[in-house]
């Protein structure tokens, strides 16, 4: 009887500790973040949407269209136009990039010869139509 | 604990689909069961409603190229997947990894396997009616995604191990954030134990149901805290130690009777470990260079070559397969949770339907990992 009634209580007591770590938290502030309202600041290498790093002054851009990246995406998501001006020197006519097909893994920006590429911290990215999701990194 | 089936009334037996769109089945899996009453006569678990043919996608993809896929096959603990790989990847090659970059390798992981088991025990005391253990699990694996977010740049498909090291240095302020996040964690893994424990709910639906015999763990191929909640003294990083591992002091928590609360247990205890083990890390992270040299396109000598890493969920190997060129041959990947689920069908036999989903909970699935 005595067994039974220490096992009672102490099923009972175990309820109760679970209880008042709740309860300990219920006087505690909130750890969510109001999502819209207020806004993530991310880390310095957060990977979002690849972009050409445009030079702010000369409105220039590094890509020499080697292809490089290219030809290291793992689901194909890029493209470029490979052109030539008069001296020979290649330069991407066109640059674009499928977003639905893109992994976010970053191995173009590691690619790239001339650090041309970049991930910046966008990360909302949902469109309207299919025809959104293709994107020309060219200004 | 088997109900005893009652045979003066005769009832016809009858079929119900589990899944795939069932709540707790944690992913597509669909269980046939077949019932009687409510008991279990036999349980089928039918897959690859998550196939997406991994295996033969790595065919057609260079070595490096295959990486961010490899994430995607334990979307849940991709930092392990990723270590198991680049093993295989890296004995194909006969690459010797800078220490820090190991170092660095088995801090992230470790975190990695944190957060990995929080996400298992979260919805796991949700599958047995617990609400609030979930919310405060996810409060400490926001932590470690945020940490890993500033050392990857994502949050859960890292791609952050390369063939031959890693990608990029820690951040500035990430080691005192981790030793922070070590010491804060372990009064929190006390708290969780508070909230399930002993608790006389949890006790009730998980005290001796599911056992599974250390044999017959060893005969279904299982691995992992499965197969170390059965008594099973088994652990890739002490019996066949890669990386950094032997360096490490951590001991490997075992279970007795083989229950679902055994196998909550194990978990609940390597998760303590895993802090212990990013704890030393810290402290005997050397200082050098982050990457082997490593040719740019990655042409592995005719040959294969197996790689293996104790994943969350139990052992995840690649075995590779090169002719020479930049793709592989031949890429297979064996997965704990695959050889984990096909214990299932034994354990679950006499059990009510409701314990089948302590059950299912407690062998931690993840579909992307079972049909790869």
């Amino acid at each position: 009887m005595i067994k039974f009634t220490v096992k009672v209580f102490k099923r009972v007591t175990s309820l109760l500790e679970g209880m008042a770590v709740t309860i300990k938290y219920f006087f505690s502030g909130p750890v969510t973040m109001q999502y819209p309202d207020k806004k993530w600041t991310l880390p310095e290498r957060a990977r979002g949407v690849v972009t050409l790093i445009i030079d702010k002054e000369t409105g220039k851009h590094r890509c020499i269209a080697c292809l490089a990246c290219v030809r290291t995406c793992p689901n194909f998501s890029l493209a470029v136009e490979v052109k030539t001006d008069e001296n020979k020197k290649r330069y991407p006519g066109k640059f674009t990039l499928e977003l639905g097909k893109c992994m976010f893994c970053g191995l173009c920006v590691d690619s790239c010869p001339t650090k041309a590429l970049m991930m910046n911290n966008e990360y909302e990215l949902a469109v309207y139509t299919r025809k959104e999701l293709t994107r020309s990194l060219l200004p | 604990m088997k109900y005893e089936i009652e045979k003066d009334i005769m009832t016809d037996n009858y079929y119900l689909n589990m899944g795939p769109q069932h709540p707790s089945t944690h992913g597509v899996l669909r269980l046939v069961l077949r019932l009687d009453g409510e008991t279990v006569l036999d349980a089928v678990p039918d897959l690859g409603y998550l196939h997406r043919g991994m295996e033969k996608i790595a065919e057609s993809r260079t070595y490096s190229q295959f990486l961010p896929f490899v994430d995607r096959i334990d979307y849940i603990a991709a930092l392990l997947n990723e270590h198991g790989y680049c093993l295989a990847v890296e004995k194909l090659l006969g690459v010797t990894v800078p220490a820090r970059a190991e170092y660095i390798r088995v801090i992230v992981a470790e975190l990695n396997r944190i957060a990995s088991h929080i996400v298992w025990y979260g919805p796991f005391a949700m599958d047995l009616g617990a609400i609030t253990p979930f919310l405060y699990a996810f409060r400490e694996r926001e932590m470690i995604l945020d940490m890993l977010e500033s050392v990857s740049g994502q949050r859960l498909t890292f791609a952050y191990m390369r063939i031959g090291g890693v990608r990029q240095d820690l951040p500035e302020g990430f080691i005192e954030k981790a030793r922070a996040f070590c010491k804060y964690l372990k009064p929190k893994i006390d708290e969780y134990e508070t909230l399930l424990t002993e608790n006389a709910i949890f006790l009730k639906r998980t005290k001796g149901v599911g056992i599974l015999s250390g044999e017959a763990a060893i005969n279904y191929g299982c691995t992992g805290p499965v197969l170390r909640g059965s008594g099973v003294k088994y652990d890739i990083r002490k019996n066949s130690p890669y990386s950094v591992y032997p360096e490490l002091e951590f001991d490997i928590p075992t279970g007795t009777v083989g229950d679902t609360w055994d196998r909550y247990k194990v978990r609940l205890e390597e998760m303590r470990q895993s802090a212990r083990i990013i704890e030393q890390a810290l402290e005997k992270l050397p200082s050098g260079p982050i990457m082997a040299e490593v040719p740019k396109i990655i042409k592995p000598a005719p040959g294969e070559a197996y790689g293996r890493a104790e994943s969350s969920r139990g052992e995840i190997g690649f075995f590779v397969v090169s002719d020479g060129t930049q793709y592989p041959v031949r890429l297979k990947i064996r997965t704990g949770s695959f050889s984990n689920l096909s214990a299932l069908r034994d354990l679950v036999k006499g059990l009510k339907i409701a314990d089948v989903v302590a059950v299912l909970g407690s062998i931690d699935i993840v579909l992307g990992e079972v049909d790869r």
